[in-house]
């Protein structure tokens, strides 16, 4: 048997969790225009007991390749992330590879972390292309063939879904994610695509309407189970 | 009880409307929990079940229902999404023993081990964990069955392997004949929010009537106590 008082704290609890959900469908609507994002969804749960949980999932499915011309913008057509290094030598992971060069001529992401340990790409060239299995070549001025430079890498984690996410849309393995491994052999990397969010806007509707609606009964509820303690209370008039 | 002075005083009706206040608590505390599992995954309809004699032993007459009706089904796209069509339970095991659910929204750890959300495994018909050796690179790799069973392919040697069929029962544990099982789709509740709150107003006016009842009565006893003493 539950009492009230744990009636009202089981309806408190659940618009708590519905305010929760609705925070990370604005973030992922936010994000509907950041390169390479992956939605998140705090996915709840009821125990046997009754009490109501939550827990916070990233879906990694592939988001969309649009098309940008820029040589260094590459798209990953599977699974993987791109290596990238900070300043302090500290390693992150990112889907987000709309890259660009630094003063040094080296490789580096939007916000200036260079892709896997560095590729310096000379100052004048003609052409540069990334093959599909991250090669990058550039043909300088003058020459008839490609000069090789070095290899964008491209890691898997057994579980995704374990990752963490950091700032600036990258991640970092932890113990759940398992280690990073090097996809050796792939053809997924496609110049001149970025993968736009894995956001699908019109399903927020739909899930905005019924967190929409609990939220609304369980106030309202709050208020009869609240007039039925002040009744219970005073029942001497 | 008997007053002095000889008049019947039925206190028992006093009683009686506090015992179904509480029953109308109770009541709505179910309601209460049908609300809450409205929009959560796998939730059933609990219906309540007075039965006779509640006016003597009041909440000892409620007892609960699971309402089997298979609820809402919706589109999710993720793979490790299944929802059950028909009546049935997954069966999963926790560190209390083995439980039933129909929330299917399960998760691959890092070794392939088939999890639900809260990590509990998730059981194959033979009663073992599900494990996948391997994990595919991408979800989409996947393919489960209308009967739970789960292929996946091994990008290696790009051969189609498999991993064991998802265990799924009926209430009593048997094994369930004709299962399906919709890979990228969970089922929410079937509980249908707009009768769960016309439900609640009966109870709302049934305590309500109790309440007032007991205030009628108990002012007649008050009545009863203090005037009939009286000598002048």
């Amino acid at each position: 048997m539950t009492t009230l008082q744990g009636s009202i704290s089981k309806l408190v609890n659940n618009s708590n969790a519905m305010f929760e959900s609705f925070g990370y469908i604005s973030s992922n609507v936010a994000n509907l225009n950041t390169n390479g994002f992956k939605a998140q969804r705090f996915e709840t749960y009821l125990n046997v007991d009754g009490s109501l949980e939550g827990t916070l999932r990233t879906d990694y499915s592939k988001g969309d390749l649009v098309r940008t011309t820029r040589d260094l913008d590459i798209g990953i057509d599977g699974a993987g992330f791109v290596p990238v290094t900070n300043k302090d030598g500290s390693i992150a992971y990112t889907r987000d590879c709309s890259f660009a060069v630094n003063a040094e001529g080296y490789i580096v992401s939007s916000d200036g972390w260079l892709v896997a340990d560095g590729i310096k790409i000379p100052a004048n060239y003609e052409k540069l292309k990334i093959k599909p299995d991250g090669t990058v070549t550039v043909l300088k001025k003058n020459d008839t063939t490609f000069e090789t430079l070095g290899k964008i890498p491209l890691v898997s984690f057994n579980n995704p879904e374990g990752l963490k996410k950091l700032e600036g849309n990258k991640v970092t393995p932890t113990k759940d994610s398992g280690k990073a491994t090097l996809i050796a052999d792939h053809s997924t990397i496609k110049q001149g695509m970025l993968e736009k969010a894995n956001v699908d806007i019109f399903s927020y509707v739909n899930e905005s309407l019924k967190l929409n609606g609990s939220l609304i009964a369980s106030t309202r509820l709050v208020k009869v189970v609240d007039e039925i303690y002040r009744q219970s209370i005073n029942l001497r008039q | 009880m008997k007053l002095y002075g000889g008049i019947d005083m039925n206190d028992g009706g006093m009683i009686s409307s506090l015992r179904d206040m509480t029953l109308q608590t109770d009541l709505m505390n179910i309601i209460n929990d049908n609300i809450q599992g409205f929009n959560k995954v796998g939730y059933q309809k609990k219906v309540p079940v007075v039965s006779s004699f509640a006016e003597f032993i009041g909440s000892h007459a409620l007892s609960k229902n699971v309402d089997e009706q298979v609820g809402r089904i919706k589109i999710t796209k993720n793979p490790l999404d299944l929802a059950l069509a028909t009546e049935g339970y997954f069966q999963v095991m926790t560190p209390n023993g083995m439980q039933l659910t129909r929330d299917g929204r399960f998760k691959l750890d890092k070794d392939g081990n088939l999890l639900t959300l809260q990590n509990y495994k998730v059981l194959s018909k033979e009663g073992k964990s599900i494990k996948l050796n391997g994990v595919p690179k991408e979800l989409t790799d996947i393919k489960i069955e209308k009967d739970g069973l789960i292929r996946y392919l091994d990008k290696t040697n790009l051969k189609l392997r498999e991993a064991g069929t998802i265990s799924i029962v009926t209430s009593e544990s048997a094994i369930l004949e004709n299962p399906d099982v919709k890979q990228g789709y969970v089922e929410e509740s079937n509980v249908a929010m707009h009768e769960e709150l016309f439900n609640m107003v009966p109870i709302r006016r049934n305590f309500e009537a109790n309440r007032q009842l007991f205030i009628i009565q108990n002012e007649a006893l008050t009545k009863a106590l203090q005037e009939l003493g009286r000598t002048s």
